[in-house]
Formats: structure tokens, sequence, C-alpha cells
């Protein structure tokens, strides 16, 4: 396919949907970014200890110990989030 | 972009999984500490979601979160604040059973596993109703 073909499918493509909300949802996705990663960076520790033990494996005191951290640092930043006062709020 | 979205999802399955597993888990009589450990991972993965919730920017006055648009409120913060600090009281009375069951004589594992489970629960049904997952 030429260049000129893709450009033509392109606009006809662009010209059958609402740019506002295609717009509005590439934005609302950027937005969210930030937690995806941050759930998916958190969320890995806890999956790979599942994994461990679901697979037949015990899990030792230092396991426990690092499960009782990860667990107190996110009590502690839903603690901090819930003193956070909303400048939106009416 | 995409790949982190089809993680995040694939993780977000796999939590799904593991809240049930965790609000579900049969009682077993005597409970290990392996189960413990399951079932406490299985609340660290709601968690996380919460933590990740935090994340996002406040919702604009009057709005609320939507498929498409991704934003916290803060009364919904403010209740998974409060339900994390209730699993934790929970959470910490299971693991000194567990560790050292001889020193807690008037306790059950299952109580103790119950009240967790409770707590975890209650946890998970505020991500479920204010749509934090």
């Amino acid at each position: 396919m030429q260049i000129q073909d893709l450009l033509n499918e392109g606009a006809a493509l662009a010209s059958k949907v609402d740019l506002s909300k295609v717009l509005a949802i590439v934005s609302s996705a950027v937005t969210a970014l930030p937690a995806i990663k941050t759930l998916e960076t958190s969320a890995v520790p806890y999956l790979e200890a599942l994994e461990k033990v679901l697979a037949g494996g015990t899990p030792t005191d230092a396991e426990f110990a690092a499960l009782d951290s990860r667990l107190d640092t996110g009590s502690a930043t839903l603690h901090d989030a819930a003193a956070e006062t909303d400048p939106n709020a009416v | 972009m995409l790949t982190s979205l089809i993680h995040a999802l694939t993780r977000a399955t796999m939590f799904l999984a593991v809240t049930a597993l965790a609000g579900c888990a049969v009682f077993q009589n005597p409970i290990s500490q392996t189960t413990a450990f399951e079932v406490i991972n299985g609340y660290g993965l709601a968690q996380s979601v919460a933590v990740a919730y935090t994340k996002l920017p406040f919702c604009a006055a009057g709005t609320h979160a939507s498929g498409t648009s991704y934003c916290k409120e803060q009364s919904i913060v403010r209740k998974l604040a409060d339900a994390d600090a209730s699993a934790n009281i929970a959470r910490r009375a299971l693991e000194a059973f567990v560790h050292n069951p001889a020193n807690y004589p008037g306790l059950t594992y299952a109580g103790l596993l119950g009240a967790f489970q409770l707590a975890v629960t209650t946890f998970s049904k505020i991500e479920a109703q204010n749509g934090v997952h």
C-alpha cells in the first residue's frame, strides 16, 4: 500500500469517528497511567508470593516479615491519602 | 501504553480470583501458616488496588469516576483507609496466633481467620461498590 493510500484511509476513518470522544478516552487513559504502573509494581510481590505457596512452598519467617512490611507501607499510603484535602470539594 | 493496560488487566483478573479465594476460603482445622499467608497475600492484592486508586487525580467537582474518566473521590479514599485499619488489626492478631498459638490459649485459628476474612470481604466490597478496580 502506498503512503498516499494510507493517508486516504486514515482520513476516511477519522471522518467516521467522533474525535472529541477519542481524545477524551486517550486523555483519561494517559491520566490513569501512573495508577496503572503503581498497581503493577505493588501487586507483583503478592502474586509472586502466592504463586510460590500455591505451588506447594511453605512461607518462611522472612517472607512473613516482607509481607508485613509491604502491607504496612500500603496502609501508610492509604492513611496519608485519607488525610489529604480534595481541592475540588464544594 | 497498551502493554501496560494488558498487564494491568491481567493482574486485575488474577486479583479478582484471589479476592474470591480470600473471601470464600473454606475453613480447615487446623489452619496452617500457609493458609494464613495465602489469605493475607490476597488482601495485599486488594490493598494494592486501593493504593493505586489513591494515585489518581481528584474527580472534578460534582463528577464521579467512570469507564472513561479515571479519578478518585476523597470520601472513598477515607472509607478504604478505615477498612484497611480494621483489616490490619485482624491481620496482626491472626499472624501473632499462627506464629505462637500457645501464647493465645483462649483464641482459635478459625475465629481469627474468620475475623480477618470478614475484614477482607468488607474492604473488597467497598472497592467493588465504588468502582475501585
